[in-house]
């Protein structure tokens, strides 16, 4: 055996084993809280007395509530408990039948408390405790048997067991069933149903919180698509779009095109200014006549390179006429250019060919780009 | 009663469960975000497809008053009223004008897509191939005139030849065209 038994709170103080199997008045029960236990007594978590799978499900049923006494939790973390009352029961139940087992821890020379427990088809019907003289006690047979015939009176034709930790009695009506009930005691750490409780409270709220925040996290996400399908639903009866049957991509890039087109600043716009800022820079140079003056003015071929390419049009060119001087016809262009210079804001020069003589007239041909200058 | 190791255990369960939830609640939080974004884009599209279309009304305004229909448009006669010389103060000799070309306006940026518009090209054949010619009583009527018809939104001109040497002062509109919509 590597338990002690334990069931008088003097004798915890001393106690030192890691193991112990506690009865007697350490430890208080009643079916359903019937009777409540002397102040200080600590619950414990209640035991079944119905033998179904079911009954453990049910929330409802008849449970055997326990409670231990205070002192006995200064053993908590040094020691190793199981209840009697907890293995009698667990015996009781699987057996068959009517029967009774009385159990408990016994004194040798003080008084102390057997448990009586009697069963029914399986159920645990009644439950209460006689106190007992001390097993050297003369008086111990007779209380003893008034134990049993206590039994047998309330119960007739019942079998009664006597279990370990209480020696045999001897009883002609009952029958010893020595230590049957406490194998494999289920030694547990001791705890308060406080505590237990507590214990669920910090995973509780851990889980509560993961729960709020997948809720939250699904809640904000669904509202933000709903919202969005919402503004859909409303976009889509915008009358312009109704009226379009849809959305025209075509027709909006027809009429940028058309806009961009309207509003292109367009060479032919200035025609009329240019010329007339040409005519302006001639009109007052003596004995200048104009012949002829082309907006944008012709592009010459490249001929030096002889290819094709056009050069970039001048702005403008001209030609005008003037009466053939007794001078050079490059000193009279250089003049000219110089007096229309002088007179305008374009800058000017001379084209290819730059003049030919007609009759008494000199022509020349001239290029030139307009605000240039 | 639950034992320290079952403790650590239930706590421990709770932990993970609880870390799971918050990961698919953030996942699916994400999905619908991303839906909702996704569906966000397809109104503000609308949006500004619908903003665009009514901004278009001015242009479709513009377009009507800058280009005339091309069913006004049934001989050379109705297409020589269109342009109405006469009203800028311009002579042209009606009777030698003819048409040189007609082709279809397309897209500045895509060149295949039409833009809706006829190009009508003419000239004053018989005495210059590739110009109309308009007079007028003097250089600034003419002028004058050749500005008023040239920033016309319908009239296309390539180049402006004011000829200083004849008895009345006399213009060259080169690569002369009228557009019509179609």
């Amino acid at each position: 055996m590597d338990y002690q038994c334990l069931s008088a709170s003097e004798d915890i103080e001393a106690f030192s084993e890691k193991k112990a199997l506690v009865g007697g008045n350490l430890v208080f029960f009643s079916i359903n809280r019937e009777q409540t236990p002397p102040q200080g007594y600590v619950e414990q978590q209640s035991l079944n007395i119905q033998r179904t799978f079911t009954s453990r499900l049910r929330k409802k049923t008849d449970k055997l509530h326990v409670w231990l006494h205070p002192t006995l939790l200064t053993l908590k973390g040094k020691c190793k408990i199981a209840l009697t009352i907890e293995v009698y029961l667990k015996w009781g139940l699987k057996r068959e039948g009517l029967h009774a087992l009385i159990g408990g821890v016994e004194d040798k020379s003080k008084n102390f408390l057997v448990d009586v427990l009697i069963f029914n088809k399986n159920k645990l019907v009644a439950i209460y405790d006689r106190e007992l003289p001390g097993r050297e006690s003369k008086r111990f047979e007779s209380a003893a048997q008034s134990v049993c015939e206590e039994i047998t009176r309330s119960y007739p034709g019942i079998d009664i067991n006597i279990s370990s930790p209480l020696s045999d009695w001897g009883q002609n009506n009952c029958d010893y069933i020595d230590g049957a009930p406490l194998t494999n005691l289920p030694f547990k750490n001791l705890i308060t149903l406080n505590s237990q409780k507590k214990d669920f409270i910090v995973p509780g709220l851990i889980s509560f919180a993961g729960v709020c925040l997948f809720g939250g996290f699904t809640w904000h996400g669904w509202q933000a698509y709903s919202d969005a399908l919402h503004q859909y639903e409303i976009t889509k009866q915008n009358p312009v779009i109704l009226q379009q049957g849809g959305v025209d991509s075509y027709y909006i890039n027809v009429m940028t095109q058309r806009r961009l087109m309207m509003e292109e600043v367009r060479k032919q716009d200035k025609f009329s200014s240019d010329i007339r800022q040409v005519l302006d820079g001639i009109r007052g140079i003596q004995d200048v006549h104009v012949v002829e003056v082309r907006v944008p003015g012709k592009a010459l071929a490249d001929q030096h390179s002889g290819s094709s390419e056009k050069q970039t049009e001048p702005d403008v060119s001209l030609s005008i006429s003037t009466p053939k001087k007794n001078q050079s016809s490059v000193d009279q262009l250089k003049e000219i250019i110089t007096n229309i210079s002088s007179n305008s804001r374009y800058t000017i020069r001379s084209a290819n060919p730059a003049w030919k003589d007609e009759n008494d007239q000199r022509i020349f041909f001239l290029e030139g780009d307009l605000n240039g200058k | 009663m639950a034992s320290e190791n079952n403790k650590t255990l239930i706590t421990i369960t709770a932990v993970v469960l609880s870390g799971m939830l918050c990961f698919y609640g953030w996942k699916l939080h994400a999905v619908f975000i991303s839906k909702a974004n996704a569906q966000l884009e397809v109104v503000e599209s609308l949006n500004r497809w619908s903003q665009q279309y009514l901004a278009m009304e001015d242009v479709k305004k513009n377009w009507e008053s800058n280009f005339e229909p091309e069913s006004k448009v049934k001989h050379i006669s109705g297409l020589y009223d269109l342009i109405g010389f006469m009203k800028y103060g311009l002579q042209n000799d009606k009777d030698s004008i003819s048409l040189s070309g007609l082709s279809q306006v397309m897209q500045q940026t895509q060149k295949d897509m039409p833009l809706g518009l006829t190009k009508i090209c003419m000239t004053n054949g018989s005495l210059d191939s590739t110009a109309v010619i308009v007079g007028a009583d003097n250089y600034s009527q003419l002028l004058n005139g050749i500005e008023k018809i040239a920033n016309r939104k319908d009239i296309i001109i390539d180049n402006v030849t004011i000829q200083g040497d004849k008895n009345v002062p006399i213009a060259r509109l080169g690569g002369f065209c009228i557009q019509v919509r179609n």
